[in-house]
């Protein structure tokens, strides 16, 4: 046996890490740093974390927005289009509180308020969402709405994915919002996104809504806040902070018009007087308990519009 | 820092293992002594008392040894002032959250070298053993990286020699890289795989999961742990290895035993053999009536309890060991019997509900679990439609996977097939697969799914 067969392992891996890392490395200072990706990576696994996730490499510049949208102005206010019935910026209005539920920015005349629905209401309701919304539709108990949710979804695959929908069968979403019979539209995705540059997050899911209202130019469209964390669980990272989604809440209630695009924050229910999730609530930090959907259907219930 | 992580093996150990093949052999323990300290530091440089702790208690064990060899009528009251500051230390640490209420983290190893190092002050005191001359050697074993953090614990007597003369060779180095790339493996790509469905179920809330799914969840746990443990002490063998050592087997396929006497001889075997040599044997052990061997039983089962964990669930699953082991060694051989089938099935459904007790600590959370397993009373707020077939197409590969190659079959294509051709590729797509899984957990507190 030769001695030197004892080493072709170890010079395998060595080369190939070399390799990864002088690829990684170069990427990281031009493609990744163009999309403020993965800055924070060891260069050996840049390459990796670009396989993953693809989409954080997408510019914010680049991201598709129609061209009716108005860039995105975290102020408030724009004056480009005021009478464009798709514009889903806020009028100037400091004093709405994201927060509170069912706050309408009053800029308009006749602002939606929320009101208590009967259950029939949910029969044309779509929800869409991350893995608290697949919670819902397993522990909600609201079972004739349809739900197109599951763990890891995102403002950047809802639409490249299929999921099983249950009467609607295993569909796109795309294919889910043409076909099917929806009078409202509930959206509540972000959290998943907080670890991307903000502005990419945030264009990528005006685009969502956008093309949610393109498919179903009828239906209401219903913004949801994303739920808090508890303290506990805010310790535990940087970028999954208390103050970041806030600030991702407020900048997506600023997009509802009070007209066909609304918001709701079902967070008063579950949190604290900090804004933090309440303790009891959940057993990870950032999915209720299973038996807590059921008071959050109630609520919507409670908040139909 | 742990072994499965990133810069531990892209940065800590290439670097670590060029000074030490690169520096003459005489150099080798200086070199493991230092790296072991800049291991500690990298990993808790927040936390000093995670190096200043042990390196205080190998030199008050090194120099109270010496001095029970030079004064043997000191020899007990110096080993009862070791012991007394050793334990004290250990458990005022895991003890201490409970009294002060702030959760209090355990330096890291203490549990571990706390049981080394009193392991060889009762040698050295029974005269088993001449105390370790060589601060060098005696501290280069102790603190080595390899095994600090997480076992084996070795006895001295096995350590020194190797401490004093190892030979490297290219033979045992190629060994020790392929045995720490299948540990790797088996905790990146089994392990934290199957990992996902116990925290999941944390997340849903234990009354709201089906019967089925409760069993599901409790057997992928226990594949979970074994793979985890299994993974980090296969990856401690191999690296020791490539350092020229020959750390113990703590795993001997503990999920083919037939009785709960045979798995706690071969699960963590280096604490079982700890606990018999230092506690059992000591008492009396079996020698002296079934009261004694009950008494003795007792006292190692509660110290195995508190040495897992500083809450009550532990004390509660050792001592659920504890009654089948006693049942078990004074049924005289009747229970639980030698029929291959039933012993089997007896031993699946003790060991899955002894991890429930261990996995977890809220003692209602317990009762609302048993309540789920054997669904007589109990909370159940209503599970959905379903849960187990959802669960089970996510999980099932996994776990499939795990009880394949939790048998003895794998250690002996391992053993016959680890440096054939085809291994060495397997090998090292099963690296990079690891790596892969390792740099998606790193930005993902939450490792197991993104959410």
């Amino acid at each position: 046996m030769k001695k030197n067969h004892y080493f072709v392992l170890l010079k395998a891996i060595v080369i190939t890490a070399l390799v990864l890392f002088i690829a990684g490395a170069i990427c990281k200072v031009t493609v990744c740093r163009k999309a403020g990706a993965f800055q924070n990576d060891p260069a050996i696994t840049i390459l990796f974390s670009m396989i993953r996730q693809p989409e954080a490499l997408k510019v914010p510049d680049t991201v598709v927005s129609t061209p009716d949208v108005p860039p995105i102005n975290p102020d408030g206010g724009n004056t480009d289009n005021p009478d464009d019935p798709e514009d889903p910026s806020e009028p100037t209005d400091p004093g709405t509180d994201p927060n509170e539920p069912g706050t309408e920015p009053p800029g308009n005349d006749t602002p939606l308020t929320p009101h208590p629905v009967e259950r029939s209401y949910f029969d044309d309701a779509l929800f869409i969402g991350d893995s608290r919304t697949l919670g819902m539709s397993q522990y909600g108990g609201l079972d004739n709405a349809t739900f197109f949710a599951d763990v890891g979804l995102t403002v950047f695959n809802a639409f490249d994915v299929s999921l099983d929908t249950g009467n609607y069968g295993t569909v796109t979403l795309s294919q889910l919002l043409s076909s099917g019979n929806f009078s409202k539209v509930y959206l509540m995705l972000g959290i998943n996104e907080l670890g991307y540059p903000f502005e990419s997050l945030t264009s990528q899911y005006l685009s969502v809504v956008n093309k949610i209202r393109e498919l179903k130019p009828d239906a209401k469209i219903i913004l949801m806040a994303n739920l808090s964390l508890t303290y506990n669980a805010s310790v535990r990272t940087s970028y999954l902070s208390l103050d970041n989604i806030n600030k991702l809440n407020s900048t997506i209630a600023s997009y509802a018009n009070g007209k066909d695009i609304l918001y709701l924050d079902v967070n008063p229910i579950f949190t604290d007087e900090n804004g933090y999730l309440k303790e009891d609530v959940s057993g990870d930090g950032v999915h209720p308990y299973g038996s807590e959907y059921v008071k959050w259907v109630e609520w919507l219930c409670q908040n139909g519009f | 820092m742990s072994f499965n992580d990133i810069n531990f093996i892209f940065l800590f150990l290439p670097v670590f293992l060029l000074i030490y093949y690169g520096l003459p052999s005489f150099c080798r323990n200086i070199v493991l002594l230092l790296g072991s300290i800049a291991f500690l530091l990298v990993g808790g440089y927040k936390n000093p008392i995670i190096l200043i702790l042990p390196i205080a208690e190998i030199i008050l064990a090194y120099l109270l040894a010496l001095g029970m060899e030079a004064k043997r009528k000191l020899a007990l009251p110096l080993l009862v002032v070791y012991l007394l500051g050793a334990f004290g230390v250990l458990l005022g640490f895991k003890y201490a959250g409970l009294f002060t209420g702030k959760s209090i983290i355990l330096p890291g190893g203490i549990s571990f070298y706390t049981f080394q190092l009193t392991g060889y002050m009762m040698d050295v005191y029974r005269q088993k053993m001449p105390p370790e001359k060589s601060l060098l050697n005696f501290s280069a074993g102790m603190l080595m990286f390899p095994k600090f953090l997480s076992g084996p614990i070795v006895p001295w007597k096995s350590l020194k020699p190797q401490l004093e003369s190892r030979t490297l060779t290219a033979k045992k180095f190629d060994n020790g890289l392929r045995t720490f790339i299948i540990g790797l493996a088996l905790k990146t790509l089994v392990a934290d795989r199957i990992g996902g469905l116990w925290s999941q179920l944390g997340a849903i809330g234990y009354s709201s999961i089906s019967t089925p799914l409760a069993w599901l969840g409790i057997m992928a746990y226990s594949l979970q742990l074994f793979f985890d443990f299994y993974g980090y002490s296969v990856m401690a063998i191999g690296i020791g290895r490539m350092l020229g050592f020959e750390l113990p087997e703590n795993f001997l396929f503990p999920y083919a035993s037939k009785s709960m006497s045979d798995f706690w001889r071969r699960w963590h075997v280096t604490l079982g053999a700890w606990f018999r040599d230092y506690v059992y044997i000591p008492l009396g052990g079996s020698r002296n009536g079934k009261k004694a061997l009950v008494f003795n039983l007792f006292v190692v089962w509660v110290m195995t309890g508190v040495w897992h964990g500083s809450t009550l669930n532990f004390l509660i699953w050792s001592m659920f060991i504890f009654g089948l082991i006693v049942a078990e060694k004074l049924s005289g051989g009747r229970f639980p019997g030698k029929n291959p089938v039933l012993t089997r099935i007896y031993m699946i459904f003790a060991i899955m509900i002894s991890w429930m007790f261990f996995a977890i600590t809220d003692l209602k959370d317990i009762g609302v679990y048993l309540g789920r397993l054997f669904p007589i009373t109990g909370k159940f707020s209503g599970a959905f439609e379903g849960d187990f077939v959802f669960y089970l197409k996510q999980y099932g590969i996994y776990i499939a996977i795990g009880i394949a190659i939790c048998l003895p079959w794998t250690k002996k294509v391992w053993l016959r097939l680890r440096s054939t051709p085809i291994f060495t590729v397997m090998l090292f797509i099963l690296f990079w697969l690891s790596i892969y899984c390792l740099s998606g957990g790193m930005n993902d507190p939450f490792m197991y799914f993104s959410f």
